[in-house]
């Protein structure tokens, strides 16, 4: 097949590839949301209505996903860079697969955080959100501008190690409070639960720096 | 045409699959290895463009072999060019770095000392300075594309998918760009060998336009190439895939960087060009393809700093840098040892003899070019037998200086010529013009001994037929002018000689 003309196709690609990412974004921001939500008011009608939005922005994004893999290999598209686009696109949807799993666990479980933990819990929060939303430029600026992917890994590293501090000094006074073992054990899950998503965008962003670096040369 | 030329002109058929084959992967290599392009459309764009180059664009480079020296008879054509295959086969076989151009060069030289002919070292020193100039052009284009494009990328901001889809398209317009100079450069390396002794006559198709013998021997060699270009897949993908690290863009680079360091070589409109800007004459002649590529590669490494030159590999170029050597005298042997074979087991004519007459006609000639001829009357009347003797009969009789020999050897050398009312009949006077072609009916039944006669009749009949002063802008007029006078004296031939 001549091939030389996938004008058609590319702007389909770079459509959904688009679409893909803002749809990663907008369940990290649901999921923030509903987290905020939750620890002002507790588990009401709008956390459920919050789970079913991220599980059609999960269905969405598994469709677009599915169609750039299609679409990349059978018009044989940057056959030199296409492993790192599937690659970097597969850690994307891992960290959307984590929001998703957040908001429905969190929908189940209920978990009991008590007043004086909320605001460590909203700072990881805050932090981890960044750290994705940092990713998320950053793999947008692996497609347009290379050689800027580095300053946003950058802030990806800041608000995981962010994170990771605020998730320890609040593990702590949890652990040290008299709350029962099971909370203590459940809140410290939770605490986990969030900065995971921090430390997977930071791990991507270690993939985006090398990949861009493949890219200029 | 007879059977027995098409059988010599085999090898240089073979030695144009054999280009075709391995040059079509300097080309479309890394856009067919990296798949970016299909390896069909590559073959395809490729075989049209290396014709169309050969045909229309070939015109200036092959002569540039041609002044090295001109092989007159064909069998002595037909074992240059195999000589110079065998050459590239047999070091090809053993690893050794070879360039057809290289090859080709020897092999001439190998028949230039065979026959007793003359090697234009003038020629020959340009030609192998062109040999170092080609990688390090390609290196300099290939610096300067590449810093360009990864600047005007950087500012265009480029969406990666839609950078894939431009490149694709943009490797395959340079694709076809350096196909067009491949065969306008190296199809004088093909077919170079037999412009002196080309078996065609012009050629009229369908009264729109007029293919000359040239440019007939030319297609032929050109489809030869292109043959060959079906054949280049194994090439394509080692190139591509091994050889070559580079991006996509990368490798769009080495292509045009070697598409312009070959189209530089070939172009008679660029090279006048050049000399009206002042700048000096280069030569038109075949370049190495693949020299051009590694000097492209070397000039991205270059760009990227230390790193860059780190990874540059140093024993490819001392390899390239044996090659000048070791290329041509293997080529030279190998065709001299064929020559005689050819020769004298299968008795065929490997060379027309040029004879050389110091006549009364000549010697006034030359006290006309203000040439001493008082030591040349021990030689006047003598008829000898090739260039390397006349040379050395006049080297052992009068101590003329290298520019007035050379003047001496010229204007000494028989060239029987006669123009007969059958002769006129199928003249082309719409080449030559009313004018011109008129001057050349006065001649009607009048025979020369000598070129120099010819031309002097002919200017003595109009102004038409005088070259104007040389300067940049009477370059071209020059030029087409020799290139007439050139096909009067082929087409008045006289073989009684």
């Amino acid at each position: 097949m001549v091939n030389i003309l996938p004008f058609k196709k590319t702007a389909r690609l770079v459509s959904e590839i688009d679409e893909f990412i803002d749809k990663v974004s907008e369940a990290q921001m649901v999921l923030e949301r509903s987290l905020y939500h939750y620890f002002e008011h507790g588990p009401d009608e709008e956390l459920d209505q919050k789970v079913e939005q991220i599980m059609g922005i999960e269905t969405r994004a598994d469709e677009l996903r599915r169609s750039v893999t299609t679409i990349m290999y059978t018009e044989m598209l940057m056959p030199d860079t296409r492993g790192d686009v599937l690659s970097l696109l597969g850690e994307v949807d891992t960290t959307l697969d984590e929001c998703v799993h957040l908001l429905i666990s969190l929908s189940m479980e209920r978990p009991g955080v008590t007043g004086e933990y909320v605001d460590g819990f909203r700072t990881i929060i805050s932090d981890a959100g960044k750290a994705v939303q940092a990713m998320l430029q950053g793999v947008r600026a692996y497609f347009k501008e290379p050689h800027t992917v580095r300053d946003h890994v950058h802030k990806i590293s800041f608000h995981d190690q962010e994170a990771t501090l605020v998730a320890l000094r609040t593990g702590r006074a949890i652990f040290d409070s008299d709350m029962p073992l099971v909370d203590k054990r459940e809140s410290r899950d939770w605490l986990v639960g969030i900065r995971n998503l921090a430390s997977h965008a930071s791990d991507v962003g270690d993939q985006l720096a090398i990949f861009a670096v493949k890219r200029s040369i | 045409m007879d059977l027995i030329v098409l059988v010599f002109l085999s090898s240089g058929l073979f030695l144009g699959w054999s280009l075709g084959s391995n040059d079509a992967a300097n080309i479309f290599g890394t856009a067919v290895g990296s798949r970016m392009v299909t390896f069909t459309t590559a073959a395809v764009i490729c075989a049209v463009f290396v014709v169309l180059g050969a045909v229309f664009g070939g015109a200036g480079a092959a002569h540039g072999l041609g002044k090295l020296g001109a092989v007159n008879a064909i069998a002595g054509s037909f074992m240059v060019a195999l000589s110079a295959a065998v050459t590239v086969y047999g070091m090809t076989k053993l690893g050794l770095p070879v360039s057809t151009t290289q090859a080709v060069v020897g092999a001439i030289i190998g028949w230039n000392l065979f026959g007793g002919f003359l090697t234009d070292m003038e020629t020959l020193s340009k030609i192998v300075a062109t040999w170092v100039v080609c990688p390090v052009l390609g290196a300099v284009f290939a610096a300067i594309l590449y810093k360009s494009a990864v600047a005007g990328l950087g500012w265009a901001r480029i969406h990666m998918v839609r950078l894939d889809a431009l490149t694709r398209i943009a490797l395959v317009l340079a694709g076809a760009f350096g196909a067009y100079s491949l065969g306008a450069n190296n199809i004088g390396n093909v077919m170079g060998v037999f412009v002196s002794s080309s078996p065609f006559d012009d050629l009229d198709v369908g009264g729109l336009f007029t293919l000359t013998s040239i440019q007939q021997l030319f297609l032929l060699g050109g489809l030869a190439i292109a043959v060959g270009v079906f054949y280049s897949k194994p090439v394509m993908m080692t190139v591509g895939n091994s050889i070559m690290p580079v991006s996509p863009v990368g490798a769009w680079v080495v292509v045009m960087s070697q598409s312009m360091v070959l189209f530089i070589f070939s172009s008679n409109e660029l090279q006048s060009f050049v000399v009206g800007l002042g700048l000096p004459a280069y030569p038109l002649i075949p370049v190495s393809s693949s020299q051009a590529v590694i000097g492209a590669v070397i000039g991205i490494g270059l760009t990227q700093g230390f790193a860059g030159v780190r990874q540059i590999k140093w024993r490819v170029l001392a390899n390239i840098g044996s090659g000048w050597v070791s290329t041509p005298l293997i080529a030279a042997a190998i065709s001299f040892f064929f020559l005689f074979f050819l020769q004298n087991v299968f008795q065929q004519q490997v060379f027309k003899e040029v004879h050389y007459r110091l006549s009364d006609a000549v010697v006034e000639h030359l006290v006309g070019e203000g040439i001493v001829t008082d030591d040349l009357q021990s030689l006047a009347g003598q008829d000898i037998v090739s260039a390397a003797a006349f040379r050395s009969a006049l080297r052992e009789h009068a101590g003329l200086s290298k520019s007035d020999e050379l003047v001496a050897i010229d204007s000494a050398e028989i060239y029987l010529a006669a123009v007969t009312p059958e002769n006129l009949t199928s003249l082309d006077r719409d080449y030559l013009g009313p004018e011109r072609s008129k001057a050349v009916e006065a001649l009607a039944g009048r025979s020369f001994d000598y070129r120099w006669q010819f031309r002097e009749a002919l200017t003595t009949l109009s102004a038409t037929w005088k070259a104007k002063e040389e300067s940049p802008l009477t370059r071209d007029y020059n030029q087409k002018l020799g290139e007439m006078y050139e096909y009067l004296l082929r087409h008045f031939y006289r073989e009684d000689q």
